[in-house]
């Protein structure tokens, strides 16, 4: 009974014969499809000789750039370096100008402030008899306060500077020098009250109304150089002083070392 | 006889003989007319277009039911003709056993409606059926014997045994 239904069912289904032609002109008309599998083949093997060949022309260029040592820096495509920004020269400037015009007695103190361990084993050693300390002058303290504030290598402003032609110095006296040499070391005293350096004044000469002279210590057995200075016939002005490179002697007369 | 008559080994002969065997087990195994007629297109130009040499009508029969059970599969694994619901209403049967006997037929799993379709319908034995979709002759046993206890199932042991 159920294959009878199942026929019969079936046989009332009716089919769609035109179908048939339709079939048979489709069959008829030349295939579009396009064979992808065939055109990936193609295109893989298209791409693979492209990369090879990009490649083998390529490595030659990278391997002369590596080698090359300024231009990967400049443009940092092949090493993968920063680019080398441009200096800001006025930004440059500044910092330098602002670097150089700190007072040299300054630097000299930060630079004890460093060294202050090395002095303490120095003193050591001079007390036990071992003389190192020529070895380490420049880090020596100089512990005189007024001296800390003084300006050397500044280029102070043009109203506050005065000079004198090196050449205008004169000799001066025995009795001048020693009168200064004593007023010196009664304001400075006779030695550093840090280190036990004993000062040495020498007046070098005179020109219009000032004395040019220079400051020294005595550091075990030879003599080092502190600053050169000019003081007034009335002792009531002292400056550091340098020597410029058109022949003269310069200071700015803000910084009175005997009012500090 | 004119020249336009179809012949034995005309193409076109053997699609007109086998035209309405490949629509109905299409139908069967899509449930769909629209997907049905797809399928049978596709068979007939798989067929058309094929170099392959059949030694028999026998063997041309079993190609293309293999054929159609392939391309039904692959309808259904299109995207498109999952989210299609068949349309199998619009199968109108003259009574109603007709109806229950087909449509419960559709209501079996797939694997199922292809071998009790060639069974029942085709009057095939179970060995040209396993030669048709490829398959071992006791897995086509075994499906045949678990479409129709399903069957029953489904019919309450009506239309007789199944």
């Amino acid at each position: 009974m159920f294959k009878k239904y199942y026929k019969a069912a079936n046989d009332d289904i009716k089919t769609n014969r035109e179908l048939i032609d339709r079939i048979f002109e489709a069959a008829e008309k030349p295939s579009k499809t396009i064979k992808f599998t065939k055109i990936y083949k193609v295109g893989t093997a298209v791409a693979a000789v492209f990369v090879f060949a990009a490649g083998a022309f390529l490595y030659p260029q990278i391997a002369k750039l590596n080698e090359t040592p300024n231009l990967p820096v400049q443009t940092g495509l092949v090493s993968g370096e920063k680019k080398v920004e441009p200096i800001n020269v006025e930004t440059e400037e500044k910092t330098l100008q602002k670097e150089t015009t700190e007072p040299i007695v300054q630097q000299k103190n930060s630079a004890r402030t460093a060294s202050e361990p090395v002095l303490e084993s120095i003193e050591e050693d001079v007390n036990s008899g071992i003389n190192v300390a020529s070895e380490t002058e420049g880090a020596q303290p100089f512990s005189i306060p007024e001296r800390q504030s003084g300006r050397m290598i500044d280029a102070p402003p043009a109203n506050d500077t005065r000079e004198i032609a090196v050449d205008s110095f004169t000799e001066i006296t025995a009795e001048e020098t020693e009168k200064i040499q004593k007023f010196l070391k009664t304001t400075f005293g006779e030695k550093d009250e840090e280190t036990g350096n004993v000062f040495i004044f020498e007046i070098v000469g005179k020109a219009e109304n000032m004395y040019l002279g220079r400051w020294k210590w005595f550091v075990v057995d030879h003599s080092s150089m502190l600053c050169e200075f000019v003081i007034n016939e009335e002792l009531t002005e002292m400056y550091e002083c340098i020597y410029t490179e058109n022949q003269m002697v310069e200071w700015n007369t803000q910084n009175n070392l005997l009012n500090n | 006889m004119t020249e336009n008559t179809p012949k034995k080994n005309d193409k076109r002969y053997i699609v007109e003989k086998y035209f309405d065997m490949i629509y109905k087990l299409a139908l069967s195994q899509t449930k769909s007319r629209d997907l049905a007629d797809d399928v049978v297109q596709e068979v007939f130009l798989r067929f058309l277009k094929s170099d392959k040499n059949f030694e028999s009508d026998e063997h041309i029969k079993a190609w293309l039911i293999r054929v159609a059970v392939n391309c039904s599969h692959n309808v259904f694994s299109n995207s498109w003709a999952q989210k299609t619901a068949p349309l199998t209403e619009d199968i109108v049967f003259d009574t109603e056993e007709k109806g229950d006997v087909y449509y419960a037929v559709l209501e079996l799993p797939q694997k199922y409606r292809a071998v009790i379709h060639l069974f029942y319908y085709e009057d095939m034995s179970i060995d040209e059926i396993s030669k048709a979709l490829g398959a071992n002759p006791s897995t086509v046993k075994s499906q045949l014997s678990r479409g129709r206890k399903m069957l029953k199932n489904m019919l309450e042991g009506g239309y007789g045994l199944v």
